[in-house]
């Protein structure tokens, strides 16, 4: 997928960790993602779920569905892996956005991702065990997070796992 | 269909709204306890920070900015992860803050989030008109 490195489009900028097409794990360190990566992300995930919570029934479940398989990939492999973060890829390069001027740990959206699984995932049982309201009112609370994150860059998951670190007492 | 599409746009408004107020709050430096102006020079800074945050690095060097214009400022770096009970103590849920102190221990001011470095020097009660410069 050459073409979805977005250096290709900007020969004088320096190669970042996560422009390759396959993102890098420097060793010993926290494998780095371009923030506006989680963002574009979280814009996808909310339009998803806005439209699953209007039209509702079949359709709105099964896009819930796919919703609960993207956080169960990110969760799993990591947030570069993440299907929505290779759109974001693909349309960065095509857009010609540039390359990130920021960098962010990938360990703590991951952690947030992980909190998407958990409450869209009880979300999808409710709906399918035919708990509608309850099943709703879970998809719900993951569209205002997610639309917390696209619109303002707070990641409530990854403040979470802050949290946690400094209860937890750290693993350094 | 109508009124789905309704609780689903308030939703989205809500949590924007919220958003916002939150970003406001970003590198807003908020005053607890004695004002710094009255005892100008002695306060000092502890940077708490995690090792994956993201906006630490940036606090960090706009602190020694602050350091090089005005070498009496005093400031330590407390990584949050390796030292739990100075974050506990200091009631610091997010990285990064910034509190300012007395060489006593008394708490002047706090922020969370990106700082400049005239608001830093303000916290701080120095003047902060070489600072912004050298910024």
């Amino acid at each position: 997928m050459r073409t979805q490195d977005p250096t290709r489009s900007h020969p004088g900028s320096a190669p970042r960790p996560d422009q390759a097409s396959a993102p890098s794990r420097p060793p010993g360190g926290d494998e780095l993602v371009d923030v506006r990566g989680p963002r574009f992300s979280s814009a996808v995930t909310a339009l998803l779920l806005a439209v699953a919570l209007v039209v509702q029934g079949p359709v709105g479940i099964t896009l819930v569905a796919v919703q609960v398989g993207v956080f169960a990939i990110a969760t799993a492999l990591g947030v570069p892996r993440s299907p929505w973060a290779h759109l974001f890829r693909a349309v960065r390069a095509r857009a010609g956005w540039g390359p990130p001027t920021e960098l962010e740990s990938a360990t703590p959206p991951r952690f947030a991702q992980g909190c998407g699984l958990v409450v869209a995932g009880t979300g999808l049982v409710l709906l399918v065990a035919g708990a509608t309201l309850a099943g709703w009112i879970a998809v719900g609370v993951v569209l205002a997070l997610a639309t917390l994150l696209a619109t303002s860059g707070l990641c409530v998951g990854c403040e979470m796992w802050l949290l946690g670190q400094r209860l937890v007492g750290g693993r350094a | 269909m109508i009124e789905r599409l309704l609780v689903v746009v308030a939703v989205m408004v809500v949590a924007t709204l919220a958003g916002r107020v939150w970003q406001a709050r970003q590198g807003r430096v908020r005053t607890t306890g004695r004002g710094p102006a009255d005892e100008a020079g002695g306060v000092q800074a502890l940077l708490f920070t995690t090792p994956t945050c993201r906006s630490c690095p940036h606090v960090r060097s706009t602190l020694a900015v602050v350091e090089a214009a005005h070498p009496s400022f005093a400031w330590r770096e407390v990584d949050a992860a390796s030292e739990p009970d100075t974050a506990r103590h200091h009631r610091v849920l997010r990285a990064p803050t910034v509190v300012f102190h007395m060489p006593d221990g008394t708490e002047v001011a706090r922020a969370s989030g990106i700082l400049t470095a005239a608001a830093i020097a303000t916290a701080a009660g120095l003047p902060g008109d070489e600072v912004c410069t050298a910024a």
